[in-house]
């Protein structure tokens, strides 16, 4: 494999990780489109005596609801959101809920459910516990493990966190997991 | 996976953003303070005296024509092509073709089933796989393949890993070729999620 398909496999990664933001983008790219044809046939349709007045009672309206305070209030509102909402789409990295890696010949893609399945189910069998008294969350760049014990029997907080550890790790995935431990049990 | 410009997407979303909250302003300047408002109206309001006052001495060679008209139909149509275009290359460029080979005497093409068979079976077989499919898509002239993976509830993701890795060994043994794979172990969706951990043979 030579540097260019190297760059482009990891490019190739990076697409599964990120939102694509093509559906946002297609509406507006819609809306945008709508409004330009209905740009273009007006401006054919106002040669016509029946379109001309038309336009101009469409115009008549507007130009009475834009001097309402309340309907222009609402307009200002109402484009104010809509324009903070797509410049926000627009910036944010709009990262996936997955994790992902390139590994000697394939890209890989990791579901944070499943990863966090496969730390709850290592420290369940470390600790031995049922798999309904442990949970974990992934996220970005915390995986958070939380242990229900048993009442009476003690549970080893860091055996657990290695345990969570070595099963991401087993995937290629370094991230070291917090433990908590609830003060409460469960009777066993 | 998609071949499309992502940045394009942003682009419009930025610039639909801007003219959206210029839009909001425009209607919410009577009330805004004085001082914020006398700063920028006024300017506008020149640009857009001196706009109206260059396009309605506009006219068509062959007729008499409102210049205003004649801005608005081209501005129409430079943003309806624009935005056709955009559209038009939003889709993701699947291909059911993997590997085309050509020689003098033509081409030998090799079908997405011939990839499902070498790289899903294998797969599809084990007990801990509720289901896997490939697709492939061309990017930058490549073919690049897509395999999804979903495992029961359960699963060694690492042993399905090395499973997935040897399947895509046999699939670079028998096409010849090196193409990018992004393998995805993906979380079960739906009804998949009351599926059991085991399955019945």
């Amino acid at each position: 494999m030579n540097g260019r398909d190297r760059v482009a496999d990891r490019r190739l990664l990076r697409r599964e990780l990120r939102a694509a933001r093509t559906g946002p983008a297609v509406v507006v790219a819609a809306a945008l489109l709508v409004a330009a044809l209905a740009a273009v046939a007006g401006s054919f349709w106002i040669a016509d005596a029946s379109g001309a007045s038309a336009i101009r009672n469409g115009a008549t309206i507007v130009r009475t609801a834009w001097g309402e305070s309340s309907w222009r209030a609402a307009a200002a509102v109402a484009a104010g959101i809509v324009g903070i909402a797509l410049i926000v789409l627009a910036f944010t990295p709009g990262r996936r809920r997955r994790h992902g890696r390139a590994a000697d010949r394939v890209g890989l893609v990791v579901d944070d459910g499943l990863l966090a399945d496969a730390a709850a189910r290592a420290v369940a069998e470390r600790c031995m516990l049922p798999a309904a008294q442990v949970s974990a969350t992934v996220t970005a760049r915390r995986v958070q493990v939380r242990i229900r014990p048993t009442s009476g029997v003690l549970v080893d907080p860091a055996g657990a966190s290695d345990a969570a550890q070595r099963a991401l790790e087993r995937l290629g995935f370094e991230v070291r997991p917090v433990v908590t431990v609830a003060t409460t049990g469960v009777v066993g | 996976m998609t071949s499309s410009s992502r940045i394009l997407n942003r682009a419009v979303l930025l610039v639909a953003g801007l003219l959206a909250l210029a839009g909001g302003l425009l209607a919410a300047r009577p009330f805004l303070p004085e001082g914020f408002v006398t700063t920028w109206w006024r300017p506008v309001q020149r640009a857009i005296a001196d706009a109206l006052s260059a396009v309605s001495s506009w006219q068509l060679p062959w007729g008499a024509s409102d210049g205003a008209r004649i801005a608005a139909a081209s501005a129409g149509l430079v943003i309806a092509v624009a935005m056709i275009a955009f559209l038009t290359t939003r889709r993701r460029r699947r291909t059911r073709t993997m590997l085309a080979f050509a020689d003098g005497t033509g081409t030998t093409s090799v079908d997405e089933t011939i990839a499902d068979a070498v790289l899903t079976d294998p797969l599809r077989r084990r007990g801990d796989v509720l289901s896997s499919r490939i697709k492939g898509y061309r990017i930058r002239g490549r073919t690049a393949l897509h395999l999804s993976v979903v495992p029961r509830s359960g699963a060694d993701l690492s042993a399905l890993l090395a499973e997935t890795e040897r399947a895509v060994a046999g699939w670079d043994a028998l096409s010849g070729t090196r193409a990018p794979v992004v393998v995805h172990f993906a979380d079960r969706a739906g009804f998949d999620r009351l599926r059991s951990p085991t399955r019945a043979w």
